[in-house]
């Protein structure tokens, strides 16, 4: 059984088609990393899985156990854009995602914390507890909003760009927690721009270009010369010491 | 906020005109010797009603539109005949006027314009007291050559307080508050309170020190236990919340048997031998 | 967004305070504060003579009749006030979000104005709140219309600005059109914004709407902490944002409608609570919202006994007193924030 069943998903914004027949699936501990180059309509494709936006035709299938009033119990959205409107302290941050478990008057309870402290120790933020998100660096606020998107013991995560603009030591550590998460059966994607990152720790990867799905599969299936030439118009060297890579070289 | 409201208190403070006492009062008169003038030109509504009891309405070319309303004029009846204005410069020129008069606190800009031109202006501020009256029917009957006349008025009023004053029956003194919009009182130097007076009955609002007119508040209203509530024409019932205040409970509380009594307001607007019937009024109801 | 903050918070470690010392603080303050504000009148009265005396004697009848619902509207308009305040700053996520410099107010006494002008309240007494809870949601409805729910502070603030210059104008129309120049000085110090005499009649006519909105306002209290994570992240989490705004709105509307129609225009008091309380809530949106309340009830009962007890020949209005300490402290904020965003 599959997390996610996406079936011919098209939308259209503004007039302009974004997205085309789209078809997707996610199957259970499995990363899948979406990649294409800019303007291919990949956030906007995780925005319709994270039923932020409505497609115009075709239907997305959550796995049989997460119904409609689960949603956001079973699926962390973190979004690309790190927005964080108040100054408030890192442990309060990553105890918001517990609130799809929390009954609007409801307060934190055991098991809430352990979550919440768990989160926090996995991606190495526990002991910035106490201080302010404001304080924080580039690197430290995603590891941050990973742990909020963890604190909610989510089935899926749904990832926009969760490594842009991070030092590689962070961008690895990232990387290293989302496949880690899918260790337990759990399921990720991730919308991914560097292409290095994203054949080393996906496990599938489906390539979008305007609004298409241009391939998808294993990486070293989808990151073949000729694909990366068609979409991203770059050529890029290839390695298999300790596992497939790539690495863009040359802009075409 | 801040600006809005000191612009609403700017614009009450020019708009109402019995809110200041007047001082003194500018004059300035250039008849023709020999001749008394012919073509009265009157821009405010009190100069409107002592012009017309001094003169016949063929001698007032023209008196402001508020005079014809009966219902804030004492002298409706004698403006059928006369043109109505509403007081600019051009309406004044238009009546070739030979005599300008006008209160301290409409139409400002007209008497200032006319003060510098060759139409003698003359100028009446708010009376205090029936004294004051006096003075400006005098001022006025000087003016228009009436001076007789105007003595005639002076003594029938003087007259008529007098024997109001006869009437009154009981020794001591009710105890009075005349309520106007906003909890405002006039005090002493008010010409509400010298009609108070005339009628026989105390201001409390004197006593607390109340010079002009001052807020008084509900407390204080209470406490001073007054026996008489007096309300100009409609003010009785306010407009806003706040205006409710014979429908306070703790009006009905304190005071169950307090007299109300109304005086329509023509009497009250303009200092004039009508302002004696106000008196009357006063004396009638207070004095059972 | 970068906010002012306070001397713990700039070495970066956040120490929130217990909240039952905060509760428990505000509580005791909330009601000294409403002791003192009954025991402060215009005329010497001791609180024992006012609780022991007969029922029909002066003593009791201040007490019972004009200094209690007085206390009591204090209490309700300045914990609308401060909730309103705390709410639609977290809702808009702006710290200089209030019902007053946004407009919200100024629709609320346009609607009483328009009640009054129209004599309905001497015939309807419920017309008056419904009639400023009309003039709020307009005004708040094209609040969120203009500069919606994701708004830069030059948006929110013109927003603001030309919601007030509306209610301004509307205000001043029926003024300049009304034949009654005794309606006008009422309407104008009615607008000033007061106190001062009212009775249970008022307090009672107010409290059901008052009492909605402050329902309708604190059911998203959870909501708004999400929303310090933005609009998708938000409603990610399960937060259905469409029915918060319409809660939002609708609650404003209701107690700052209800509470501006018998009490006038009274500012600022929902702008400087939250911003006075904000660092005791580690910045929390949702636990600054009863926090505000009980400010903003101590913040008017204060000013409202502050306006009592200064010596003035004329009755010093509160709403006047809240604007000369408000607006300045607006034009800190807004120079605090203006180095914060350079």
């Amino acid at each position: 059984m599959k997390w996610i069943e996406a079936n011919q998903i098209s939308i259209s914004l503004d007039g302009f088609p974004i997205l085309e027949n789209v078809d997707l699936d996610l199957e259970k501990g499995e990363m899948l990393g979406l990649i294409g180059p800019n303007g291919a309509g990949k956030t906007t494709l995780l925005r319709i899985l994270a039923r932020l936006l409505e497609p115009d035709t075709g239907s997305v299938f959550m796995g049989d156990h997460i119904r409609a009033e689960d949603f956001s119990k079973k699926v962390s959205y973190l979004a690309q854009s790190q927005e964080i409107h108040w100054p408030i302290s890192v442990r309060r941050l990553v105890s918001l995602g517990r609130i799809p478990h929390l009954m609007p008057w409801q307060q934190l309870g055991p098991e809430d914390e352990e979550a919440i402290e768990q989160a926090m120790k996995v991606t190495d933020v526990f002991h910035l507890g106490d201080r302010s998100v404001d304080h924080l660096a580039g690197g430290e606020k995603r590891l941050v909003l990973l742990a909020r998107a963890l604190a909610t013991r989510p089935s899926i995560i749904l990832a926009d760009e969760p490594v842009q603009g991070l030092d590689p030591a962070h961008g690895l550590q990232v990387m290293e927690l989302l496949k880690q998460f899918t260790a337990s059966g759990c399921g990720v994607i991730a919308v991914l721009h560097d292409l290095t990152l994203a054949a080393r720790f996906c496990h599938r990867i489906m390539l979008l270009d305007h609004g298409k799905v241009l391939a998808v599969g294993r990486p070293n299936e989808v990151l073949t010369a000729e694909n990366l030439r068609k979409s991203y118009h770059v050529e890029a060297k290839y390695g298999t010491t300790d596992g497939f890579y790539v690495i863009p070289w040359r802009k075409l | 906020m801040l600006l809005k409201n000191t612009l609403m208190i700017v614009l009450f403070f020019l708009m109402t005109p019995n809110a200041f006492a007047a001082d003194s009062i500018t004059a300035k008169i250039q008849t023709k010797p020999g001749t008394s003038p012919q073509r009265i030109v009157s821009v405010n509504l009190c100069t409107d009603e002592l012009l017309l009891r001094l003169v016949s309405p063929e001698r007032a070319a023209a008196v402001t539109k508020h005079s014809a309303n009966s219902s804030i004029s004492t002298v409706a009846e004698q403006t059928t005949t006369i043109k109505k204005i509403q007081g600019t410069v051009e309406d004044v020129m238009s009546c070739k006027a030979d005599l300008l008069i006008g209160g301290k606190f409409s139409n400002k800009q007209t008497l200032h314009f006319f003060q510098y031109s060759e139409i003698p202006v003359l100028i009446f501020g708010v009376p205090k007291n029936f004294e004051d009256i006096y003075a400006d029917i005098q001022k006025l009957a000087k003016a228009v050559g009436e001076s007789e006349k105007g003595e005639q008025i002076i003594k029938g009023m003087e007259e008529d307080l007098l024997k109001i004053r006869r009437d009154i029956k009981s020794k001591t003194p009710k105890r009075a508050v005349f309520f106007q919009s906003g909890n405002y009182v006039p005090g002493s130097g008010t010409f509400e309170n010298a009609i108070m007076e005339a009628a026989g009955l105390e201001n409390i609002a004197v006593p607390l020190g109340i010079k002009e007119y001052g807020n008084l508040p509900l407390e204080k209203l209470i406490e001073a236990k007054p026996d008489v509530m007096i309300f100009a024409g409609d003010q009785k019932r306010g407009t806003t919340v706040r205006g409710e205040v014979l429908s306070h409970p703790a009006m009905n509380q304190a005071l169950p048997d307090l007299k109300v009594v109304e005086i329509p307001s023509s009497m009250l607007n303009c200092g004039s031998p009508a302002s004696i019937e106000a008196v009357r009024i006063l004396v009638r109801e207070t004095s059972v | 967004m970068r906010h002012p903050k306070s001397d713990s918070q700039s070495r970066g470690l956040i120490k929130e305070m217990s909240p039952w010392l905060l509760h428990g603080s505000l509580w005791i303050g909330l009601v000294t504060a409403f002791l003192i504000s009954i025991d402060v009148g215009n005329i010497k009265i001791s609180f024992l003579e006012m609780l022991f005396q007969p029922a029909h004697s002066d003593a009791s009848v201040v007490f019972w009749d004009i200094r209690l619902p007085r206390a009591l509207l204090g209490l309700l308009v300045g914990a609308t006030l401060g909730l309103s305040g705390a709410a639609m700053q977290g809702f808009l996520r702006n710290p200089l979000a209030e019902p007053g410099v946004l407009g919200v107010t100024g629709g609320a006494a346009l609607g009483a104005v328009l009640v009054f002008y129209t004599g309905i309240f001497s015939v309807f007494s419920m017309a008056l709140p419904l009639g400023g809870i009309f003039g709020a949601f307009l005004s708040v409805l094209f609040l969120y219309l203009l500069a919606g729910s994701m708004s830069s502070v030059q948006t929110l603030i013109l927003a603001g600005v030309s919601m007030n210059v509306i209610a301004f104008s509307g205000t001043s129309l029926a003024l300049n059109l009304s034949k009654d120049p005794y309606a006008v000085l009422d309407i104008v110090f009615w607008q000033m914004g007061s106190l001062a005499d009212r009775s249970f009649h008022h307090v009672f006519l107010i409290l059901p709407f008052i009492l909605i909105g402050w329902v309708l306002l604190l059911w998203d209290r959870r909501a708004l902490d999400a929303l310090s994570l933005g609009e998708e992240a938000a409603a990610s989490l399960g937060i259905n944002l469409k029915k918060m705004q319409l809660r939002m709105i609708i609650g404003t509307a209701f107690c700052v409608g209800a509470a501006v129609s018998v009490c006038g225009s009274i500012g600022f008091v929902g702008l400087v609570v939250p911003h006075l309380l904000r660092p005791l809530v580690a910045n929390q949106p949702g636990k600054l919202l009863v926090v505000s309340a009980l400010g903003g009830a101590i913040l008017l009962l204060l000013s409202d006994i502050a306006v009592r007890l200064i010596p003035v020949a004329v009755e010093l209005k509160l709403g006047v007193l809240t604007s000369l300490v408000g607006a300045p402290f607006f034009m800190i904020l807004i120079l605090q924030m203006r180095r914060k965003l350079l």
